[in-house]
């Protein structure tokens, strides 16, 4: 199922079409590891603002200015407590933010987010955390810092993968052995926010020849999914 | 008698564009629309309808902060109905419905000018 979840991710894929002069921004290296492709287009010789139009798969979305468009991506950048209101363009520009496809993303980079979601969740100190191992060996390493998650918080926390050692037991950690392997070829790692939905977050990353492939996402509905999913070993 | 002189300069002005004595030059250029995608075609001569209709959705971005895909619709409905059959008209583009490609005509420095001069003052 975690394919299927990049899958659909992949699918959701922006088209950003800049219309101005090029040398004005540098807008597609600001995108470069989103789930966005950006093209240029020209505009006639006149003093007129540049403006990007935005497309999905199912074709226009919205326009917006180059200037909102780049202030939408100045930090911070603020998710609205509610959708209601904010009109399509702007939600889609910030939906384009929050969700990450990598073409190829190190290792080091995954485990600097996985770090970032791993803390998000020893601060929230609740809720359901859920982490994908190649292998329960490979846990080995962070047994040490699972160990301080379990006892120090009241978090559950389940932890994924093929079952080639005996880990230890600890304070609030539940082992899935992962007979058949199929969670082998990604990371994941997914926090449900302990009941504060803007803390979800989750991460699945597929290793590929050069890196990994994957994304991450702040949207507590996929966070959920992708939980419920992990849960029912529907691998 | 001696003409004043912006008078003079116009008399001694070289080749003007024919279409400046043309009703149906001007009617066409009555319309911000046509005017803009207009000066969108001279730069790129040649352009699909959606295309269009995205460039005049994105000008109009900078204004109405509420241009989304029903927008897009609408607009792209008047350039089908009224604005391109408005300038094919008037002789300065074809609108191939086929396709829903529109090329615009070779116009003369003059008339291109004044497209561009048209849009520019929109936005000062």
């Amino acid at each position: 199922m975690l394919a299927a979840y990049l899958e659909t991710v992949e699918a959701r894929r922006k088209h950003l079409i800049v219309y101005g002069d090029p040398a004005e921004t540098d807008l597609a290296d600001q995108l470069a590891t989103r789930n966005v492709t950006v093209e240029h287009r020209r505009l006639p010789p006149v003093d007129a603002p540049p403006f990007v139009t935005i497309h999905d798969e199912e074709g226009f979305v919205g326009a917006l200015t180059l200037e909102d468009v780049q202030q939408l991506l100045d930090p911070p950048v603020i998710r609205p407590g509610s959708w209601d209101g904010i009109r399509d363009s702007y939600r889609t520009i910030l939906s384009v933010l929050e969700e990450t496809l990598f073409a190829t993303l190190s290792r080091r980079q995954l485990l600097a987010t996985t770090r970032e979601f791993e803390d998000r969740a020893y601060r929230i100190g609740t809720g359901t955390l859920s982490v994908t191992f190649q292998s329960l060996s490979v846990f080995t390493d962070q047994a040490d810092l699972y160990r301080t998650l379990g006892e120090e918080t009241a978090l559950d926390i389940h932890v994924y993968g093929r079952p080639d050692w005996d880990p230890p037991l600890l304070e609030g950690v539940t082992y899935h052995p992962d007979h058949t392997g199929s969670l082998s070829p990604f990371w994941c790692v997914a926090f449900d926010g302990g009941g504060d939905t803007t803390q979800a977050c989750v991460l699945i990353a597929r290793e590929a020849t050069d890196g990994y492939v994957g994304c991450w996402s702040y949207d507590p509905e996929f966070t959920q999914d992708v939980l419920a999913s992990l849960e029912e070993g529907g691998m | 008698m001696e003409l004043p002189g912006d008078q003079r300069s116009v008399e001694t002005t070289g080749d003007v564009p024919t279409r400046f004595g043309d009703d149906d030059f001007y009617r066409a250029l009555t319309a911000q629309p046509r005017r803009r995608l207009l000066a969108y075609l001279l730069t790129h001569k040649q352009c699909p309808l959606d295309e269009l209709a995205d460039v005049l959705c994105g000008w109009e971005s900078v204004t109405n902060p509420h241009v989304d895909a029903d927008r897009k619709e609408m607009v792209q409905t008047e350039l089908h109905h009224a604005h391109l059959p408005t300038l094919e008209d008037a002789g300065l583009l074809t609108y191939n419905r086929s396709d829903e490609m529109v090329t615009v005509e070779s116009l003369e420095q003059p008339v291109k000018r004044l497209i561009w001069q048209s849009v520019q003052a929109e936005f000062q």
